[in-house]
């Protein structure tokens, strides 16, 4: 049975929460640590650039081959870096998983560790005079911008990413997360520790331990290592819903590939209640009874995916397709006339029903995995529905098909953006 | 029928093996308190397996490459009804995936776990297919398949396979090609079907809070008793060397990416768990973040923090494998097989040596808590004959540095190896 609690560590206007989630059927432990502050496009390579440079190593363990050899003999517990978007928001997450105390073989107290190792990452990094070491700092630089250029690799994403460019323009979120390949190159040690130094004392900070049970050892790491930090012009998290254009927006690309990439971005209402949202999400695109797949790929066979990807801190959605470059005039009209479709109500009633067992088997398969149930509470703490799986599960059985279309007529076409495959 | 408790001391933990009298193997893998149930209905029918007769065909037949994943597609249509719909009426999310050697099909849910296993044993046992069906496909299938020519990741994996592989069937597409599946009709989609979707040649595995009583029960209406048809399928007679040891093409990507990969015999399937943990841990030992060799590679900046190893290993094929992103893959390959050859007259540190085996046993302990990871375990070690879920944990716990030696100078052989380049288009 899960059990929940939530406190803070130090004052409340300092932004640092520590939440914890048990329950004994967990067979590892994971601590995952969100810090959350403004997306801004000028200091953006800036803003990225700490996670990689904190990710594997530490004072305790200088070398990369070390630190990984710790975590090897942790029975292979995990610590990674990442940088994400929450609207017009960034997060710098640091999260670790070990296999839970009660199956070390030598009684090993794991939990504990995997919180000294993490705490390490963030709070003594390797420095050299004051700064990140220049060797260290300089492959860490290029790996950086590796990734940066390597965006292009994964088409699908990389089709998203243009899209959100172009329908967020002007917004904080419609600039590259990671900055361009220009800035992350020009940056200088001294720009690195500055932004890093910066995350630690303005970032608002969500840490979440979840495992079988509490280890009161690793609990003690995480407030200790929190505990007096230097704390000034907090991040406070807002919505910020984008605006929709006058007119559609069109944006075309072509690249020297063989399948074309249509995404078509959607906005909506900012007020709809999230569970009325995600039955919409089901009904018109996310799901193989969808509205989209029935039609869009089963019936006219115009593509593999064609799918509703929503971004709700933004108040908006997009259906992302890979197809022929010549059908995607056709699939944008069949689209939009499903979304005519959901705008007059005449889908079947059955797919209401259809969507909310499919919404709730998710739902209570979120306490299965102590990620998931990380990811549901960390969303809960920037959602107005400050509820667990089980009363969000209420409120989607009550959810009427007229707030399904009522929803679908506040949602209009932003824009759309085509990666054309000079090959299609 | 026949039950069996199939366990393992280390981690206390156990499955029930059952041989139902239809033909079929059923492993069922129970989870108390955990919500979400996992089920998978395989066949040993991959991409590989376009050579084969059943003892009611008088000669071999060759099929079009791509036609198991095709059949797989076609099997949720249904004459009157899309298996999806049914799925949607049980809140069950239904998928399935083709693999080399598999073709599974699986659902998970939470509730009305039942009536969606009774919906899986159903539609897999009554294939309908039509040339109007099988045409809808083509369109679907084929953006499927262009979708994968544009992924560098896969064309990478593909490339090196091309190159290890003179004809083994494991070096195409799971898919096939746009022109292979053109070729496919509805007979030859039956005549696969029946050879293969034999209940003798599958396995169902269900991990989850389940009652045994009441699959076995779902299980004796259900499944549709038959004679083994003695299916024997045939790959081409494969030379021992590569088929090349070196190629590369062009794709839109911005840092060339490279697949590095040893030919080596195949394994006898009861000896694949162990012998492909044991390829783990070596590729480990020689090229993991702990190990003197990455260090040398990242501190030069020939690669990034990508540098992975696999083993591809399965019915018929075995291939340790290296890759990454490096703007210098030839000199990354020089620098591994110095190492090798190194590490054949050093060996290897006994701390890592030991650590790897422990962060082995870890990983195995955090699948414990996932019913899709457990019955995924389950029907690998069911379809691949090599007798138990638990076959590699308990192989690593026996695994010595004599035996990694031994892998070492058997199964990395630096003058039998391919490596395959994707490079930027700009820089060709």
């Amino acid at each position: 049975m899960i059990e929940k609690k939530e406190q803070y560590i130090g004052a409340p206007e300092n932004g640092i929460r520590l939440i914890t989630v048990t329950d004994p059927k967990f067979k590892k432990t994971s601590v995952t640590i969100h810090f959350i502050f403004p997306m801004d496009k000028d200091t953006a390579s800036a803003d990225s650039y700490p996670a990689y440079i904190i990710e594997d190593t530490n004072s305790d363990y200088p070398r990369m081959d070390k630190f990984f050899g710790r975590l090897s003999e942790l029975y292979g517990a995990s610590v990674s870096t990442s940088n994400s978007q929450m609207g017009d928001y960034r997060t710098m997450v640091v999260s670790g998983s070990v296999i839970s105390d009660k199956y070390a073989l030598e009684g090993e107290h794991l939990a504990e560790e995997l919180a000294k190792v993490m705490t390490s990452c963030i709070f003594r990094p390797v420095l050299e005079d004051g700064l990140f070491p220049q060797k260290q700092f300089d492959l860490k630089k290029n790996e950086f911008a590796d990734d940066i250029i390597t965006e292009i690799n994964e088409k699908r994403s990389y089709a998203i990413k243009k899209a959100k460019a172009a329908a967020f323009c002007g917004e904080p979120c419609a600039a590259p997360m990671k900055g361009e390949l220009e800035s992350a190159k020009a940056l200088s040690r001294e720009d690195a520790l500055a932004a890093y130094k910066k995350i630690l004392r303005t970032a608002s900070v969500d840490i979440f331990y979840c495992g079988s049970e509490i280890s009161e050892d690793a609990l003690r790491v995480l407030r200790d290592s929190f505990t007096g930090l230097e704390r000034e012009d907090v991040c406070r998290f807002e919505r910020t819903p984008s605006p929709l254009k006058p007119e559609p927006g069109y944006t075309e690309e072509t690249m020297d590939i063989v399948q074309s990439k249509m995404v078509m971005a959607f906005k909506h209402d900012s007020h709809t209640p999230e569970e009325v949202r995600r039955l919409f999400v089901a009904i018109y695109g996310n799901s193989p009874f969808s509205l989209l797949f029935k039609n869009v790929r089963e019936k006219l066979s115009l593509c593999y995916y064609c799918s509703l990807v929503p971004f709700s801190s933004k108040s908006a959605m997009f259906v992302d397709s890979g197809l022929e470059a010549a059908n995607a005039e056709t699939a944008q009209k069949e689209i939009l006339n499903q979304l005519e479709v959901m705008k007059a109500g005449t889908f079947p009633d059955e797919m209401l029903e259809q969507a909310k067992l499919a919404t709730l088997t998710s739902l209570k398969a979120v306490t299965d995995f102590p990620g998931s149930i990380t990811s549901w509470y960390f969303d809960r703490l920037y959602s107005d529905s400050k509820v667990s799986p089980e009363e969000f599960a209420e409120l989607v059985k009550a959810v009427t098909k007229e707030q399904i279309v009522e929803f679908a007529n506040s949602l209009h076409l932003d824009t759309v953006y085509l990666l054309k495959g000079a090959q299609s | 029928m026949t039950r069996e408790i199939i366990g393992n001391e280390r981690t206390g933990e156990n499955y029930v093996r059952i041989k139902h009298d239809s033909g079929l193997e059923i492993l069922i893998w129970k989870m108390p308190g955990f919500s979400l149930k996992h089920a998978i209905f395989g066949t040993r029918y991959g991409s590989v397996n376009t050579t084969f007769k059943t003892e009611d065909d008088t000669d071999f037949v060759t099929v079009p490459e791509g036609i198991a994943h095709y059949l797989e597609h076609k099997l949720f249509e249904n004459e009157d009804t899309d298996v999806f719909d049914l799925y949607a009426q049980t809140g069950a999310f239904g998928n399935a995936y083709t693999t080399f050697d598999k073709t599974c099909y699986l659902f998970s849910c939470t509730d009305n776990f039942i009536p969606s296993l009774k919906i899986l044993l159903k539609f897999v046992q009554e294939p309908y297919f039509t040339e109007e069906t099988v045409a809808k496909e083509q369109g679907i299938i084929g953006q499927e398949i262009k979708m994968y020519d544009d992924t560098p990741d896969w064309r990478v994996f593909f490339g090196l396979l091309e190159c290890i592989y003179h004809r083994n069937p494991v070096r195409i597409n799971t898919a096939g090609t746009v022109e292979s599946i053109a070729q496919i009709t509805p007979e030859l989609l039956y005549r696969c079907y029946y050879s293969f979707y034999d209940l003798h040649n599958m396995t169902l595995a269900i991990a989850g809070d389940v009652d045994e009583e009441e699959i076995l029960k779902a299980c004796d209406e259900l499944l549709v008793r038959k004679d083994d048809k003695k299916l024997i399928s045939v790959v081409p007679e494969e030379p021992e060397e590569v088929a090349k040891h070196y190629a590369e093409e062009s794709l839109e990507i911005a840092v060339p990416m490279f697949s590095y990969g040893f030919k080596s015999k195949p394994v006898a399937d009861e000896e694949l768990s162990a012998e492909s943990a044991l390829g783990e841990i070596t590729l480990s030992l020689l090229a993991d973040e702990t190990s003197p060799l990455y260090k040398e590679l990242y501190d030069s900046g020939l690669i990034n923090s990508q540098l992975y190893t696999e083993m591809f290993s399965g019915n018929g094929f075995f291939v340790p494998i290296i890759s990454g992103e490096s703007r210098s893959p030839k000199t990354v390959r020089e620098l591994v097989d110095k190492e090798i050859e190194r590490r054949k007259t050093v060996g290897f540190e006994k701390e890592r040596f030991e650590n790897i085996k422990k962060a082995y046993y870890g990983n195995l302990i955090k699948t414990l808590g996932n019913a899709e990871g457990l019955a995924t375990l389950m029907i690998n070690a069911g379809l691949g004959h090599t007798g138990s879920a638990f076959a590699s944990i308990d192989a690593v716990a026996k695994i010595s540095m004599d035996d990694v030696m031994r892998f070492l100078s058997e199964r990395l052989d630096t003058a039998n190896s391919s490596l395959f380049v994707i490079n930027p288009k700009e820089a060709v």
